[in-house]
């Protein structure tokens, strides 16, 4: 089983990039199953994905990286033995960290998790000024990082972010994109991070 | 008049507010979306994300008979619309002000007849 992470700030678009991933995955013949963190009350992004006919575990209220930590290892556990998925596919929130979840899962199960961030390429000297060190912890651990909204972005604000990036994660590579178009090479994308 | 569910709190330094209500009729949930989010900006605060829904899917009508009055929505009995808010530098309270004044636009400017706390509540508008 492969336990796979988005993680990336408010906004950014990991639940349009899940809904492309779960779709790569599930289009193999893969067995997925998602596990949705949201803070507050109302599962909007859990409403979507439903509605796609995915299999879902929601995690309210809380963030899984802090207090609801016991709830997403008893959630996994319980999904591993129930389902036996290719993989689970958690959505953190939008102000996770998620180094923190992945020694979570890693001390539960012996799995290290493959953490994707999404870097929100439109807003990001606006969010980078205002919160460097959640969004820092947020893609500095990731293994692949998607530049989000680049078709909305200026070409400077690109590359102002992808600057940044570099300095945040020297390893990862990155990968300019939009979510919401098909232009990409998503097949190769998703077939790169897999391995990473 | 409509019921509002609302919870409101704030979640490391985040203003989180979440609403739903259920309508009959409701003009514009995009365009209120949009107000709350000039409403927010125009404070100074940072948005971090707004999101919003409507249950169930495809429950709409639309209906245009002349240029001049525009494009009718209508949603069937017991639509229920809904969403979150969650922004920084601005406070859970006044937030949630501002998410109401969002929901009374869309519900074409009904009055808002109750006071607002900060605990989960229900609010009468």
């Amino acid at each position: 089983m492969t336990i796979l992470l988005l993680a990336g700030f408010l906004g950014s678009g990991k639940t349009s990039i899940l809904l492309r991933l779960a779709k790569f995955l599930t289009g193999g013949e893969a067995s997925a199953v998602i596990i949705e963190n949201e803070i507050g009350e109302i599962g909007v992004d859990t409403r979507l994905l439903e509605a796609t006919g995915l299999r879902m575990k929601e995690v309210f209220g809380g963030c899984i990286c802090c207090g609801s930590s016991g709830q997403l290892i008893d959630d996994i556990a319980s999904i591993r033995a129930e389902y036996e998925p290719d993989y689970i596919i958690i959505e953190a929130t939008g102000v996770a960290y998620p180094a923190a979840i992945r020694a979570e899962i890693e001390e539960a199960f012996g799995i290290r998790a493959r953490v994707l961030g999404i870097a929100d390429c439109k807003r990001w000297e606006r969010l980078w000024n205002a919160m460097p060190m959640l969004i820092g912890d947020q893609l500095g651990c990731a293994d692949m990082i998607l530049v989000n909204k680049c078709d909305t972005a200026s070409p400077e604000a690109r590359d102002d972010a992808l600057t940044v990036l570099k300095t945040i994660n020297p390893s990862a590579p990155l990968r300019p994109v939009s979510a919401t178009v098909d232009v990409y090479d998503w097949k190769g994308l998703w077939k790169e991070f897999l391995q990473c | 008049m409509l019921t509002v569910h609302m919870h409101v709190n704030d979640h490391e330094g985040a203003a989180v507010v979440s609403a739903d209500y259920s309508a009959e009729t409701v003009r514009d949930f995009a365009g209120a979306l949009y107000i709350l989010a000039q409403q927010i900006e125009a404070d100074g605060a940072i948005i971090g994300h707004i999101k919003g829904f409507t249950e169930p899917s495809g429950a709409a009508a639309f209906s245009i008979t002349d240029v001049s009055s525009g494009v009718s929505v209508i949603y069937k009995t017991d639509v229920k619309l809904g969403l979150t808010a969650i922004c920084y530098n601005i406070t859970p309270e006044t937030l949630a002000e501002y998410v109401l004044d969002a929901i009374r636009s869309a519900a074409c400017n009904q009055a808002l007849e109750a006071e607002l706390c900060s605990e989960n509540h229900t609010e009468n508008i």
